[in-house]
């Protein structure tokens, strides 16, 4: 069992306190879905865990069989809302640095492709003439590949099609068993569908909206009712 | 129409306070003292908007200033039997040309896109209000400055009048014709190619009419002073028929909304500056299926397919160089052949006036063009993958990169070489043997200087967010001072015997301690800021 933990983090801007002594322990095996209002702090969340940015004060640690130790590079996968991917180069060629640089095995290529669904005829194309949804797709399946204990996953299904974006979900609910799935969106209907754990963020404070015996529509007022606490900025 | 114009003003001033603003909060000490809490301040933005203001001013005055001077220099010093005819030879071609060229009824800018599109000013009204301040300000721009010169020129200032009057009726005319000229293919709604052909022949007609302007003085030709008043006379007549059809015009709305899909702010997918220049980027990726990356693999495999995918930006411009050069080498040959004298002065210029060179190895060199596109086409979405970011990546692909670089650069800066070191020799040559030598190195060294300068600045002062916002002013202040060293060598006369060791020293050094600087501090600096 691997546990994310967030102790006591400090972000700042300028005067804004972005987080503030946020503390949270996150488990593997389920997908955490991270609400907050705009401007709430979610993405420097992930930028800080993914050492985008510095934070100002804590830290966060790893903690599986061996004990703990603070997060490494390859403990973190980030799939960002906009996607990021070599344009210069074709899908099947940004695969096979990919999995070159990380040691793993080439002949796999097409098994790969085939998973994330990218057809034949797609694969030795450029990345720069890819839609904004297969780039999304590529991100996607190299943050897979790594396998990383924590994935980070920020807005990323807003570009698919329905028919992907359930493909999508689908294999996020297969691989969560192996993983922390840390979801933002900033629509309701799927975090409640998709996610195990609604977390907030509010006021730069991490809480848990627990769902105890309450109906969808009850939670989701809940929900709100804990967003509507923050600021709106 | 004057209260839109205000609306309008106030609205391109706040921009540009703004802008200001945040200019001063991209310096390292300045960063520190302004809060983000600076754009609301009343006293700070009072301040950038006299500033702004005196900009405008400045702006009025300086770039016609510097232009009028350019013209009086070459009339005093290139042809000074025909001085004034001279002057208002080039004046005449080169104001045709800037009639074409400086057209601020269709510049797609910003902050039209901000009124007309974003804020749903009246297209007519802003239009026309901006184009008559634009009208008054070249008017008021030119007039001190021509009656100035025609003065200097031993002219009756009153001609100063009548070349002002001379500018605004070519503007009102070309404008009014080119407004004419965009209506119809808006209407018949003309493919991207048309425009591009239309931009080219624009592009060569002004280049014929600068090369008129003064190469006719140079042949000892000019427009006699004479047809003056008649010229006058037909571009007034002209130019009212244009300001009619100009401010007569109903179809701004629909002329706007084409032309303002060239603005920067435009689409939602193109929100700076930098988001255009990097869809522009990625148009110079060409596809190539036979990459040979032979047996590379990790980073050197993904290094040879990012230089074999831009070969565009490096491996044309570069055999264009070669071709060009080869071409001066071959005239400048057949000169010094035919003329002694001619070929004296080539002798002269190849011994002491190495330092030009470092000026047109500064212009040549693909430098600054590749390490954007490393950013824009690469790196920006790279750098967000944390395996790219670890410091032996960094400096291993640093490494490939630097080689890749410096290897296609120094193949036009070895046909420099090598040709300066045969017009030495077909000149009369030189006492010193080591100066052939000297003078290849010299060049050679300054392509090499230029390859580490541009990468190492690039990866200690990485100046970008991944939204592409320019976050280090320094970065810029860097490649600036860069510029100003490299013009101030242009004058300078020095025996390529001591210019020539003296660089290939400085570039030696240089290049050690910006390599171990790169080594030491790129792990660290070389991320999205």
């Amino acid at each position: 069992m691997i546990t994310l933990h967030a102790e006591h983090l400090k972000k700042n801007f300028d005067k804004k306190e972005v987080l503030r002594d946020v503390t949270f322990d996150f488990e593997q095996g389920k997908i955490y879905g991270l609400l907050g209002r705009n401007g709430a702090g979610k993405t420097t969340l992930f930028n800080c865990l993914n050492e985008d940015l510095r934070l100002d004060g804590g830290q966060f640690d790893l903690e599986d069989e061996n004990g703990r130790r603070p997060v490494g590079g390859q403990d973190i996968g980030y799939v960002l809302s906009v996607p990021v991917v070599p344009e210069f180069l074709t899908a099947r060629e940004f695969l096979k640095f990919f999995l070159e640089i990380h040691g793993k095995d080439e002949r796999k290529i097409d098994t790969y492709f085939s998973f994330m669904r990218i057809e034949e005829e797609d694969r030795d194309r450029l990345l720069k003439d890819y839609s904004h949804g297969m780039k999304n797709k590529m991100q996607m399946l190299v943050n897979f590949i790594s396998s990383p204990a924590v994935l980070l996953l920020d807005e990323p299904l807003t570009s698919f099609d329905v028919v992907v974006a359930e493909e999508m979900k689908e294999m996020l609910r297969q691989i969560k068993k192996d993983h922390i799935i840390i979801f933002s969106t900033h629509i309701m209907e799927l975090a409640l569908d998709l996610c195990d754990d609604i977390v907030i963020l509010n006021h730069g404070v991490l809480e848990e909206v627990p769902k105890e015996n309450l109906d969808n529509e009850e939670f989701k007022e809940r929900i709100l009712e804990a967003l509507r606490g923050g600021e709106d900025d | 129409m004057i209260k839109d114009f205000v609306i309008s003003f106030r609205l391109r001033n706040t921009y540009k306070a703004n802008g200001f603003i945040y200019f001063l909060r991209q310096l390292p000490l300045v960063k520190k003292l302004l809060p983000a809490s600076a754009y609301k301040s009343r006293g700070l933005k009072k301040l950038a908007n006299v500033i702004a203001l005196i900009r405008e001013v400045v702006n009025t005055f300086l770039w016609k200033g510097i232009y009028l001077a350019l013209i009086f220099a070459a009339a005093v010093t290139l042809f000074p039997d025909i001085g004034w005819e001279g002057f208002l030879n080039a004046f005449f071609f080169l104001t045709l040309a800037g009639g074409f060229l400086n057209t601020q009824l269709f510049d797609p800018t910003n902050d039209k896109y901000y009124a007309i599109i974003l804020m749903g000013m009246d297209a007519r009204s802003y239009t026309l209000s901006n184009y008559a301040y634009f009208l008054i300000r070249v008017f008021i721009g030119f007039l001190p400055l021509t009656c100035l010169f025609a003065f200097l020129l031993g002219q009756s200032p009153i001609w100063g009048v009548w070349l002002a009057l001379f500018v605004l009726g070519i503007k009102l005319l070309f404008s009014g014709f080119i407004l004419w000229d965009d209506l119809k293919s808006v209407k018949k709604n003309l493919p991207d190619s048309t425009e591009k052909r239309d931009a080219m022949l624009v592009l060569l007609a002004a280049a014929l009419l600068c090369v008129a302007g003064f190469g006719l003085p140079l042949a000892g030709v000019a427009l006699p002073v004479t047809a003056w008043p008649y010229l006058l006379t037909v571009v007034v007549i002209l130019a009212v028929f244009g300001g009619i059809y100009i401010f007569r015009c109903r179809e701004y709305k629909r002329m706007c909304r084409e032309l303002l899909k060239k603005a920067p702010a435009f689409a939602a997918t193109a929100t700076t500056a930098n988001q255009v220049i990097q869809a522009n980027s990625l148009k110079k990726i060409d596809y190539t299926a036979e990459v040979s990356a032979g047996r590379k693999k990790g980073y050197a495999y993904f290094n040879a397919l990012f230089f074999a995918r831009h070969r565009r930006l490096l491996h044309k411009p570069a055999k264009r160089i070669c071709v060009v050069t080869v071409m001066i080498f071959a005239v400048a040959g057949v000169a010094c052949a035919l003329n002694g004298d001619i070929a004296a002065q080539v002798n002269e210029m190849v011994m002491n006036m190495l330092p030009l060179f470092l000026f047109i190895m500064y212009l040549i060199h693909p430098g600054r063009s590749m390490t954007q596109a490393m950013f824009m086409n690469c790196d920006h979405s790279m750098l967000s993958y944390r395996f790219y970011r670890q410091p032996k990546v960094i400096l291993s692909l640093f490494v490939e990169r630097l080689k890749s670089l410096s290897l296609i650069s120094l193949i036009p800066a070895a046909f420099i070489g090598v040709e300066l070191a045969l017009l030495l020799a077909m000149t009369g040559g030189t006492d010193n043997v080591i100066n052939y030598i000297l003078i290849i190195v010299t060049i050679l060294m300054m392509s090499v200087f230029f390859s580490v300068h541009y990468m190492v600045l690039y990866y200690l002062l990485q100046p970008y967010n991944i939204q592409l916002e320019n976050r280090n002013a320094a970065y810029g202040i860097a490649n600036f001072l860069t510029y100003i060293v490299c013009y101030g060598a242009i004058s300078r006369h020095i025996p390529t015997m001591i210019f020539g060791t003296g660089i290939t020293l400085f570039c030696l050094v240089y290049i050690f301690a910006a390599l171990v600087l790169v080594y030491r501090l790129a792990p660290k600096t070389f991320r999205l800021r």
